[in-house]
């Protein structure tokens, strides 16, 4: 089963910034949506997200050495 | 000698990701997260078999919300072993049962309502006095970041096992049933935190500030909160607070032999700690089980376990 | 009433059986993720069966309203264990929502579109949860759409199921008709339901870009 890690997001309250709230591996952004919800319901969140990892982009030189 | 990542902490640099680290930081915090995500992971299986001791519909629910969360944080644990390298497939599908490091209590299948309510609420105290010490302290970013999580679930487990504690032991025909299982768990939870400092060699989870405080003084948290609440509900604890000397003090030699088949420390027969090492390391009775059943399922992608 | 109580009361103990084998295959999940999300949904299909419990207990007069209280009184077996076995494998946990699952939410479905408006929403906040479990189910389905050995494990276990869960839909048709409501859902419409829910996932050919499974 070929799996890909997924970054998860989340928001708990309006004006709040959308934060990192964990990572999971799944086989499909259906099941990464599925398993979020379950995985990180210590929350009632207003927004939450997920994104494959391989989508971040780290940008180099951006600050701290 | 300190070196320079571990001075570096000491000053409050925080460690974000593998690049921060070196060898040394690297070990401490893979074998820290590596006994807290099988802490986490087994106890889903210890919870697991009261299920059908739940009393009702409402309490099997509220059961199964225990066993997610706990699934939950095993999931963390091992998620930020693999971000750091780790092959997780193998550490969770590949390894033997024996080689699973949770503790020694964990090896053994609910018997009744009462252990299930003793696990909650003394096994998860302990587990978040570990852990909140973690939370509070630990200079591995990541890791800080999801025990905020795993804090507000673990008091939720400890408040539902205290509410059936109390209760059970309010209840003439429950209570001798309900103090049986706290003078074998009492004991129990006082090993998960391990040896006491006086044995332990150079203490790399402390100099990497992986965690904040050693064993002795989480033992002492725990106490500090475990002793009143269940002198409170009317249960036979053995363990008082010395105020002259500022600090809990066990009633009874600790550690001291354990017949595992009846469940029952024996306070006459005191033990060394090399007796206990042994004890932990010949496993209890359910760790097979409990590791067969966690891990069967991945058998469906052709991943056999060693 | 008595015709729609039993009704719900049948509804009422499959929910029961699928929340309790579901609890308990849970651990077995072939990931930590998917662990979770099992023993996730085996408690929602639990909540349901309290709140179908307490839906029967109201029409029979005898109150109904606290679902917390109704729930304190129920003991954690089902009442119809054999109704839904215990799954053997995660193949069978798959076959188990595919059709049981699928069932009563056809049911919740007919449920929605009673004449008593506090059933009408009960049903609908079920079926509003069931939307989760359906993505979860069909996620699972295009996994075994790839795997031949889970495919096939599925396939067979739905076979079992659906020749077990027709009569079933057939008898509670049966006895909804006499409480009034019209069309309730048959065994052959549960068999219609799933066939499509099946050719959409498990027996999606190749070449079909409609799910977006990780590459």
């Amino acid at each position: 089963m070929d799996d890909a890690c997924y970054e998860v997001l989340g928001r708990s309250r309006r004006g709040e910034p959308l934060r990192h709230v964990g990572t999971l591996r799944a086989p499909s952004d259906a099941l990464a949506r599925a398993y979020a919800r379950w995985l990180y319901d210590e929350e009632r969140w207003l927004d939450l997200a997920v994104v494959r990892r391989v989508h971040l982009l780290g940008v180099d030189g951006a600050g701290e050495a | 000698m300190t070196s320079p990542l571990a001075e570096r902490i000491q000053a409050g640099f925080m460690v974000e990701s593998l690049a921060d680290t070196d060898d040394a930081y690297r070990r401490a915090l893979r074998e820290t997260l590596i006994v807290s995500g099988d802490t986490e992971f087994v106890s889903a299986a210890v919870l697991w078999t009261a299920l059908d001791r739940a009393p009702s519909l409402n309490s099997q629910m509220s059961l199964l919300a225990v066993i997610q969360d706990e699934l939950g944080h095993a999931h963390i644990a091992y998620r930020l072993l693999a971000d750091l390298g780790e092959d997780v497939e193998a550490l969770v599908y590949g390894r033997a049962a024996r080689q699973f490091k949770n503790p020694y209590a964990f090896d053994f299948a609910l018997r009744s309502w009462s252990e299930l309510a003793a696990v909650n609420g003394l096994f998860d105290r302990a587990g978040y006095t570990l852990l909140g010490d973690i939370h509070r302290h630990t200079s591995f970013g990541p890791w800080k970041r999801a025990l905020a999580k795993v804090a507000k679930e673990e008091n939720f487990h400890i408040r539902h096992g205290e509410t059936w504690i109390a209760r059970l032991a309010a209840d003439p025909a429950t209570r001798p049933e309900m103090q049986a299982t706290v003078d074998w768990m009492f004991p129990a939870a006082l090993e998960f935190f391990g040896l006491p400092d006086s044995l332990k060699h150079r203490q790399l989870q402390l100099e990497y500030r992986i965690k904040g405080h050693g064993n002795d003084a989480l033992r002492q948290q725990w106490l500090a909160t475990a002793v009143p609440f269940l002198t409170s509900c009317g249960l036979r604890v053995p363990a008082h607070h010395d105020a002259a000397r500022g600090e809990w003090v066990l009633d009874f030699p600790f550690p001291c032999a354990f017949d595992a088949d009846v469940r029952r420390y024996d306070f006459t027969r005191p033990v060394e700690w090399t007796a206990v090492l042994e004890r932990w390391k010949a496993r209890g009775p359910d760790c097979g089980w409990f590791v067969d059943v966690l891990t069967r399922g991945r058998g469906l992608f052709g991943v056999a376990r060693g | 009433m008595s015709a729609l109580a039993d009704v719900l009361g049948g509804l009422a103990a499959a929910k029961h059986g699928l929340g309790y084998r579901l609890a308990f295959a849970g651990l077995s999940a072939p990931a930590i993720e998917a662990a979770v999300a099992t023993v996730a949904l085996a408690q929602e299909e639990l909540g349901h069966a309290r709140l179908l419990y307490a839906s029967e207990l109201r029409l029979r007069g005898g109150g109904g309203e606290d679902e917390g209280a109704v729930g304190a009184a129920i003991q954690t077996a089902p009442p119809v264990p054999e109704l839904v076995p215990a799954p053997d494998d995660w193949a069978q946990v798959l076959a188990t929502l595919a059709t049981l699952d699928t069932a009563l939410s056809l049911w919740l479905e007919t449920l929605a579109e009673s004449a008593e408006a506090w059933l009408r929403s009960r049903a609908q906040r079920m079926l509003d949860e069931e939307t989760f479990h359906r993505d979860y189910l069909r996620g699972w389905l295009d996994v075994a759409a790839a795997e031949p050995r889970l495919r096939e494990g599925v396939t067979a276990g739905m076979s079992v199921a659906l020749a077990r869960y027709r009569p079933w839909m057939d008898a509670l048709a049966r006895r909804a008709e006499a409480a009034g409501i019209a069309a309730p859902p048959s065994g052959a419409r549960l068999e219609s339901t799933v066939s499509a829910l099946v050719a959409g996932t498990l027996e999606r050919r190749e070449g079909n870009d409609d799910a977006e499974t990780v590459s």
